[in-house]
This record gives C-alpha cells, structure tokens and sequence, in this order.
C-alpha cells in the first residue's frame, strides 16, 4: 500500500476570511491537510494533539499571545522541532525573540502576503521535510539492520555460551600471571573442584603446549589423571592471555594401559608354556628312558641274581616316576578346564592319616637322611568326614613329598585339628625355609619350571600348583609360614561340619591287608583287547594255579559267560565291537551274580560311577597295581 | 650462605619423564645459578596431601617459592628460559 505523502500544517489566524485563502493557496498547491486555529487556546490544544509538519502564526507586534504560543510550541511533545512560520508586520525582527525561544526553527513572512513568496517559501521547507522524512526512514530502516545485527550477534553469544558450558572439555584461560580467569564447568569437574571454583587459583605460566600435548592432572583429592591439552594464545579483559582445552583421556589412558599388560602376561604364559612342555617331555623321556634300557639289560641271559634284581627294580621305580608325572599332567590338564570332578564320600580320616604315616617311615629319603616323621592328631579312634579321599590323600602325600625332598635333616611332622567348622592339616619340615618373597610364587607351577634343573628343585614342581588347585576345589584355603634356615609349614583347611563327622561307615578303606591267595581251579575270565596287558594279568595270576579265560571283545566275553562256569570276570571297559558296559549288561541278564570287576584306564570317578551302574561289583585302574588286584579277586572269590 | 633462590618442583616419579626433566633441571640450575639456589623435589604420588593444598594441578609445575612473590610454571619447563621466565637471576 502506497503510503500518500503528505504534509500536515496548523494555521493560526484569528481572521477566518485570511484562513480561507491561505487554505485555498497552499492545498491547490501542495498535497497538504491543514488544521486551522482562530485563538491561541484552539491553537494549544491542536499542539497538544497532532504531530505537525509547518505551522504557521499570524502575530502582531508587541503580541505576548503569539511568543506564548511559539514558546508553547517549543516546548510541546509533538511539535518541539516544527518550522514555525510566523507572519507579521514588516517592523518585526527575528532578534526580538526572546532568549528563550530556538530561533533554528523559527522564520517569517512579511504581510502583505506575496503569493509567490509564500509558495516559494513553503516549496523550500517541504523540500527539507521531504528529506528529514527520507532520512529518518532510512534511519529506522538502518536501526532494523542495527537490530537484527545485535540479535543474531546475542545469539551466536548465547551458542557460543551453551558450547562452553556444556562442553565436556575443560576450557580454562589463564592470564600470563598463570592465575584462572575463567573455567567451564567441565573445568571445575576435571580437577575436582566444583565447590569452590577454579577462578583466582593459581595454574601457572604454561609453556610449550602450541600443539596438542599430554599432562598429568591433579585432582582435589590427589588422584592423578591424564589430559590431552591444546593452548592457544589470546585476550582476556585487555590484557594477553592462554586460552586452554584439557580432555580427560585418564580412562583411555588406563584402558591402554591395562591392554598392554595383558598382552605381556599373555605373552609371558606363552613363553612359560612353552618352557613347561620343553620340561614335561624332559621329564618324561628319562624314566622311560630308564625302563627301555634297563629291559634291554634284562634280556641279556648272563646277568647275576643281584644285578638283575637291581635292574628289576629301577624299571619299576622309573614306571612309578612316569605314572607320578603323567598323573600330575593329567591334572593339571583337568584342572585347567574346569573338568576335574571331586567326588566325595565318607572316609576314615584317621585311618588315612596313619596309613600315610605307615608309608613314610620306611620311606627311602626318609630313611636315607635319617628323618624323624610324627604325626598329630586330636585324641580319637577315628573321624569319619565327607569329602574326596583321594584327592586329599594326594594334597597330603603332596606336601609329604616336598617337606621330604627339601628337608636334610630334623623331623618332618604332619596332622590336622579342628579350628572351627574346619579341619585344618598341616605338614611340617626342618628344611631350609622359604623367603616371604617367593611366598606368592611357591605354588606357581609356571615359576618353578623357568628355573634351571639342579639338586635343588628336582621333581617335577607341579605337585604344589595341583595342590592348591584341589584344595579350593574342596572349598577349602591353603598357605604357609616359613622361616629361611629354620623350616617351612604348609597348613590347608577343609571344610567339615561336625555333624558330617559320624561312625564309620561299613566299607572300610583300611590298610593293604595281606593277600591269603586261595584261587586254585577258580575259573577267571579276562576280558581284554590288548595283549600285552593280558599277558600281565596272566603272569600274575598264573601262579595260584587258576583257569584262566581270555577274550579279546565284548562278543566273545558274553559267550564265554554263557558256555563256562565262570567265578570272576576281570572287564576291559574299552572294548572294540561290543563295549565293556553293553557286555556286562547282557551278562548280567542271564548270569547275575557272576562278580565282575572292571578295568578302567584312568580311575576317574564318573568312570568309577558309570561302571557300577553298569553292573560291576568293583573296578581297578590301570596300570594294575598287583597287590590291589590280589585284594579284590580275594573279595570275590572268597 | 644461605639460598636466595629456593624452588619445588612437583613432579610424578614414576611418570616417563621424570629422570629426563630433573636431570636437566639441575644442570641447567648447577650451570646459571651455581650453588645458589635450593631445589626441592617432590612425588604428587608420594605426597597427595602437600600437592592438593598447595593447589597444583598439573604435572610437573615448578614453583618459585623465594623469591617473592610466588610464581609458577606448568608443562613443558624447560621449553623456554625458565630463568628468565622466573626470574631468578637478579638483573644487573
């Protein structure tokens, strides 16, 4: 909508017909709309009310009225700075205004009124009205753009606000005095301190950080973390400045930290791995060395009661060695994944304990260094506990054999007492001790086999890794105190409650008891696919003058069963074609009561569990210790 | 003769560049400064408490402790002249 241009103007005359011309000569002349006033009361109130763009006066000499009026005018909201045109005799001088009132917009006409004069001069102020009014739109139209200007301008202040604030870096600027002028709330979280600010605390003058560097923070608390920091040179309040950026890596750090040891440890397990197989194959290789050999020897027909004995008996103590080893890998193998099976049940501990002791007083180092063994326990026939005899006796046998071996001379004592809800061993030697800083290594298998092979730590060193593994496998807690030069005591702790201690159960695992061999014209059938472990069973057997059946499968056991009149069935459970336990089964369908003892490779004792359920009335492990065989077939023949 | 010169610097022992910065530290002292001066070393790790209350914080910032007033320096302080910069030479 095109706005009209025009020009407002008040005429003030008190002669109405002098009002009319004038009207008549300015509006055909001009776009204008005009007010007029016939007294100065009239006049003040259109002052008061309308915004004009020329008024004109008509005012006599000595006329007060009329220099009110001007000084009104002067003075008024609307029309302070409106040209103010008065028209007057010809005596009238400017210079007789008062000092009071602003000449700058104050002219005059001379009556009689020219025409021409008065559009002249009306042409020339609306010329300048014009142009005031151009200029005071473009003004308003620069005072937008000014406007706009300083609203985008707080906005991008207030961003920028919101970036610092929130950023989850610590912004900070510090003054080359190296005290804080400012810092971003992350600023205050990464050193700790929200409480009272950062600002006014010194951080110090900071060199060399132009471009992005690591440093240590410290924390209120005096914990230490790493920033990655960048510094940039700038003003603060006039005055040069650092403007700093800090990014908490201590996570990252950390992070980076613990990844590259675990690589090392794997690293190191990987190395100590391999120097384990390197030693287990060492291991193993020299006893079975010993056996070959000395088979080899034996076969020589010209060899001496003495010296065959002497050959007789390294083969089995090597054969022991080896089983001991393969055993201990065994373990461990197990142990490592989680596949060693406890198996508890109730047993005699008193009777172990003094069993064990049986056998350590005639053992060889014993009796050899000249050892006192004794063994201690509280004053009771027996205590009969729930747990897994077999592992126990080989944690105690254990800790027997290294107090032994590491022990000159003294007296090397063992036993167990009640401390609480458990029972607590102990094994104890005179040897020559341990330093508190090797306690943490003694029951590292890894550790011990890095260590060259000498007098000093022979043996295989598994055996204390695989004791503190089954100890805990039996919920229980193992350590040792030691003094070096004085002795070492290894103590480890069972879990028993006292109502698990009861009357002894009706098996009983007493002592080897002497084999009273009365097998003649018993009828055994072995049942066993390889010959060599048959040709054992035979030689052993052979002498009690017994009748003896072999099969070499499950097929040809079940027919035999069937045909003969068969007193024991000695049962290879791995068999080809048909297998140990389906042969049983059928046996036992048709011939229940036949005893049938089982053999198993390696007495594990799921095995032990499945072959009863599979009919067996007891079960040996291979290799056939000789006097167990005896034992049982004596249970079940007699 | 006692010291007019007395400095801490706070430092991480086991931090990588600890051997290095203090090493050379003292060189450059021995070298400017002759015998005048007193340089105190200081574990944060060591001393948590001592680091916290004294307000520093970062790793390592030497501080002048005489002359007064105080001054500090942070990161990288043998990046520049630290002499100079701490102004531990009374100029002639």
């Amino acid at each position: 909508m095109k706005e009209d241009v025009y020009y407002r103007i008040l005429l003030v005359n008190n002669q109405k017909d002098d009002i009319v011309s004038l009207r008549h000569v300015i509006s055909s002349n001009f776009p204008v709309s005009i007010d007029a006033a016939l007294s100065q009361k009239e006049a003040m109130v259109l002052i008061d009310y309308h915004a004009y763009d020329l008024i004109f006066i008509k005012i006599y000499n000595h006329d007060e009225s009329g220099i009110k009026l001007i000084e009104y005018i002067q003075a008024s909201f609307l029309n302070s700075s409106v040209p103010t045109i008065l028209i007057t005799s010809n005596e009238f001088k400017l210079s007789s205004l008062p000092d009071g009132v602003n000449q700058e917009t104050v002219d005059f006409i001379p009556l009689p009124i020219q025409q021409n004069e008065l559009l002249r001069v009306l042409r020339l102020y609306f010329k300048t009205i014009k142009r005031e009014q151009q200029y005071k739109v473009r003004l308003q139209e620069e005072q937008k753009v000014k406007h706009a200007m300083e609203v985008e301008l707080a906005k991008s202040q207030e961003n920028f606000k919101n970036i610092v604030d929130k950023s989850t870096a610590a912004i900070l600027i510090v003054d080359n005095d190296g005290i804080i002028q400012f810092s971003n709330q992350a600023g205050e979280l990464l050193f700790m301190r929200e409480q009272d600010g950062l600002v006014g605390h010194q951080f110090g003058n900071i060199f060399g950080f132009e471009e992005r560097t690591e440093m240590d923070i410290i924390r209120s608390n005096g914990e230490v973390g790493v920033g990655e920091v960048a510094t940039i040179n700038t003003e603060w309040k006039g005055k040069p400045a650092k403007l700093i950026l800090i990014n908490d890596i201590t996570k990252h750090k950390r992070l980076q930290e613990n990844l590259m040891e675990a690589m090392k440890r794997a690293l190191d397990s990987d190395r100590l791995k391999t120097a384990f197989l390197a030693n287990m194959s060492h291991e193993i290789r020299t006893p079975l060395n010993g056996v070959i050999g000395f088979s080899q020897l034996l076969d020589s027909s010209d060899l001496d009661q003495e010296r065959k004995h002497f050959y007789v008996k390294s083969i089995i103590s090597c054969g022991n060695y080896l089983l001991d080893i393969i055993n201990d890998i065994i373990d461990i193998a197990q142990i490592e994944s989680d596949q060693l099976v406890i198996s508890k049940s109730k047993f005699d501990l008193v009777a172990m304990v003094n069993e064990i002791y049986e056998i350590y007083k005639i053992n060889d180092k014993v009796v050899s260094k000249n050892l006192e063994i004794t063994l201690e326990y509280p004053k009771v026939n027996t205590m009969v506990i729930h747990s897994d005899p077999f592992r126990v006796r080989q944690i105690i046998l254990n800790l027997l054999s290294n107090a032994v071996k590491f022990t000159e001379s003294g007296k090397v004592s063992f036993g167990f007492e009640w401390r609480g809800n458990n029972i607590q061993f102990f094994v104890k030697d005179t040897g020559r001790g341990i330093p508190q800083s090797e306690f943490d290594n003694v029951f590292n298998r890894f550790q011990q086999l890095e260590a060259p092979k000498n007098a000093l730590n022979e043996g295989n060193g598994l055996g204390l890794s695989i004791s503190r593994s089954l100890v805990h496998l039996l919920d229980g807690t193992i350590w040792l105190e030691s003094e070096v030069g004085v002795g070492t005591t290894f103590y480890f702790t069972l879990p028993a409650i006292h109502n698990d201690v009861g009357p002894m159960p009706e098996e009983q695992h007493s002592k080897v008891s002497k084999v009273k061999a009365s097998f003649k014209n018993k009828k055994i059938l072995v049942v066993e696919d390889e010959e060599n472990n048959f040709y054992f069973i035979q030689a052993v057997i052979r002498d009690f003058d017994t009748i003896i059946y072999w099969a070499k499968d499950g097929e040809e056991a079940v027919d035999i069963a069937m045909k003969e009149d068969i007193d024991l069935i000695l049962m290879d459970m791995k068999l080809p074609l048909k297998s140990g336990y389906d042969a049983v089964k059928e046996i036992r369908t048709k011939k229940p009561q036949i005893p049938i003892i089982a053999q198993t490779a390696y007495a594990m004792s799921n095995d032990k569990d499945k072959v009863m359920a599979a009919g067996c009335n007891d079960y040996i492990a291979k290799p056939i210790n000789v006097n167990e065989l005896m034992d049982k077939m004596n249970t079940f023949l007699n | 003769m006692k010291p007019e010169v007395e400095l801490r610097l706070y430092i991480i022992e086991k931090s990588a560049s600890y051997f290095d910065t203090v090493s050379k530290l003292y060189i450059l002292l021995d070298t400017e400064l002759d015998n005048h001066y007193k340089l105190d070393v200081i574990d944060i790790l060591k001393n948590p408490e001592l680091t916290v209350e004294e307000g520093i914080l970062a790793s390592p910032t030497l501080v002048r402790v005489k002359p007064l007033p105080s001054k500090r320096i942070v990161g990288r302080i043998l990046a520049k002249n630290l002499i100079d910069e701490l102004e531990l030479k009374e100029s002639e």
